[in-house]
């Protein structure tokens, strides 16, 4: 594992496409993130407030189709979503490769999850300071906007820290069929290529990112709490 | 002379259907006045949370009508509501602060929420007189979790009046603190009462609270409003079973042979220095057993309460208790549910 040849092919990635794959990586991780929070958030808070007892009932037809919908694909395994959303993604982005191609099934796979964990942190919002604004005369839109949302964002932060970490590791796994970053370096080398020492490497640089995210998500959850003396 | 603000009208409320069916509220009428504090008064699981929250319709009576300064709040559309809702304000057992904002940021909300209440910088202006009101100037850019109960009640109601409200509706707010906040509380509800003249009712458990600050009470049981009038009447004569449980000293029962016929005596501050216990031994020879005794300030007034045994013998018994009754200022009569 340590010969010549695997740490002078070590020491070229880390010179040269280990930059713009560190990159890639991030892309691939924060723009699913910032498109699954876009459409999960307002879904996970519908999942709440639009319930029989909720403060905006929907039909509850409409209500049982969200959920379906929601459960199927989080129910898909990744990999297969991945390929079955490539052609859509070749529709909107013009590609099934790179970090562009994995952009939209990141987002299909995670924006599910996302309003899964945005409905768990709304449900937590007291139901008594949910009254107090009715009471005052607030309007549905009100009260989710400053209301349930504001109250449940250090929730919601440290869930999209959970979300963010879940869709970086699917990211990794896109390496397999033709996506860049990281990920792709340790399958593309350190599995195809049996250069190992190259892939424990990425995965020790993989580890890193995942601590550094969660340490960040965690300072500003408990950094924008205010329950917290 | 005084004009109506709350009125209602055959207010029933129904939880659940079939078997789990439970009639939280049967045909409740009530009127409260324009500038009064009205108290509803009742053990836990009487109503009377329900029927405070049918007042802004946080609960829809299952039928009745909820009439609130003219309007009839049941007949209302959505946005209408909302709108009626601004005329009223709720602070709560558990004061439901919104806990990721600062007590002036909690005040501002309600003037948030009404689009037409002007700047930010008006809003801050506005909740800094009402935190003087309160008493807590120095709380602006505190959170929630940095107070105590008692003045996380003083923000709540600093809240509920930013908007000017004309009722402030209390459920339990001062259930969940100590005796002596209890006291600063309901001080500070009177001075906003009788200062600004808001409506207030008042849900309690504890007659404590109804005796000091309220005009009148409804006793309400098993979801029915027993008794309601002036708080001195019904404490100088409740006539009803729940009525006379909550005005009994402590509520506590009484140990007392089985013979013996009880009679509760109230009188008001004018009386309470005749020694009319004495007289009754003097004048008709007739010893009475006193077995429990309190003084209570109703209002302005203070008002004695004394329960009595009665001597055993029928006809001493008969010559006593008329003899209380004839006297100016006194109401007697004979209780049954105190004996142990």
């Amino acid at each position: 594992m340590f010969s010549e040849e695997n740490v002078q092919l070590l020491s070229d990635i880390l010179h040269q496409e280990i930059f713009t794959a560190l990159g890639e990586t991030l892309i691939m991780t924060l723009v699913p993130t910032a498109l699954s929070v876009l459409i999960g958030l307002p879904l996970g808070v519908m999942l709440v407030t639009g319930e029989e007892r909720g403060i905006r009932p929907l039909p509850k037809v409409l209500m049982q189709a969200v959920n379906f919908v929601i459960n199927m694909l989080r129910s898909v395994p990744f990999l297969i979503l991945l390929v079955a959303a490539m052609p859509l993604s070749s529709l909107i982005m013009g590609t099934r490769l790179g970090v562009k191609g994995i952009i939209i099934p990141l987002t299909i796979a995670a924006f599910p999850f996302v309003a899964r964990i945005v409905e768990t942190s709304i449900r937590e919002v007291d139901q008594g300071v949910v009254e107090a604004a009715q009471a005052m005369g607030a309007s549905p839109m009100q009260i989710v906007t400053k209301v349930l949302i504001p109250e449940a964002r250090p929730s919601l932060i440290s869930n999209v820290t959970v979300a963010l970490i879940t869709i970086f590791s699917y990211g990794a796994m896109g390496g397999i069929l033709g996506a860049g970053g990281i990920g792709a370096i340790a399958i593309n080398y350190g599995y195809y290529r049996t250069r190992y020492l190259v892939m424990w490497v990425m995965v020790i640089i993989m580890v890193v990112l995942v601590q550094i995210f969660q340490t960040v998500g965690d300072r500003i959850a408990k950094r924008t709490d205010k329950r917290i003396r | 002379m005084s004009e109506s603000i709350i009125k209602i009208e055959h207010l029933c409320k129904t939880f659940g259907t079939g078997d789990g069916q439970v009639k939280a509220l049967q045909d409740v009428d009530l009127d409260i006045q324009k500038g009064e504090i009205f108290g509803i008064i009742g053990l836990s699981g009487a109503g009377k949370s329900t029927l405070v929250r049918c007042m802004n319709l946080l609960e829809r009576p299952t039928s009745g009508t909820v009439t609130v300064d003219g309007q009839e709040l049941t007949a209302l559309k959505p946005k209408e509501l909302r709108a009626a809702r601004r005329k009223m304000s709720m602070i709560f057992q558990g004061f439901n602060l919104l806990m990721q904002r600062t007590s002036l940021e909690n005040i501002c909300f309600p003037l948030e929420l009404n689009g037409l209440r002007g700047e930010k910088t008006w809003r801050k202006k506005r909740a800094m007189e009402l935190l003087e009101i309160v008493g807590l100037p120095d709380k602006a850019d505190a959170y929630p979790v940095q107070l105590s109960g008692g003045q996380k009640q003083r923000i709540a109601i600093a809240r509920a009046l930013a908007d000017e409200p004309q009722v402030l509706l209390c459920d339990e707010a001062t259930s969940a603190l100590d005796p002596t906040t209890t006291q600063s509380i309901l001080d500070l509800l009177k001075k906003i009462n009788r200062e600004m003249g808001v409506t207030v009712v008042v849900i309690t458990h504890e007659m404590r609270v109804v005796e000091q600050i309220c005009d009148r009470v409804a006793v309400l049981e098993g979801g029915v409003v027993q008794e309601q009038g002036p708080v001195s009447e019904i404490f100088s004569n409740p006539r009803t079973e729940a009525g006379r449980r909550l005005v009994m000293p402590n509520g506590e029962k009484i140990h007392v042979l089985p013979a013996n016929r009880l009679v509760r005596i109230v009188f008001n501050g004018a009386v309470a220095s005749e020694p009319i216990i004495s007289e009754i031994g003097i004048k008709l020879g007739i010893r009475l057993n006193i077995c429990a005794a309190d003084t209570r300030t109703i209002g302005d007034k203070a008002f004695g309460s004394m329960v009595l045994a009665l001597p055993e013998d029928e006809t001493d018994a008969a010559r006593a208790l008329i003899y209380l009754r004839e006297i100016p200022g006194v109401t007697a009569e004979e209780v049954t549910d105190l004996v142990q």
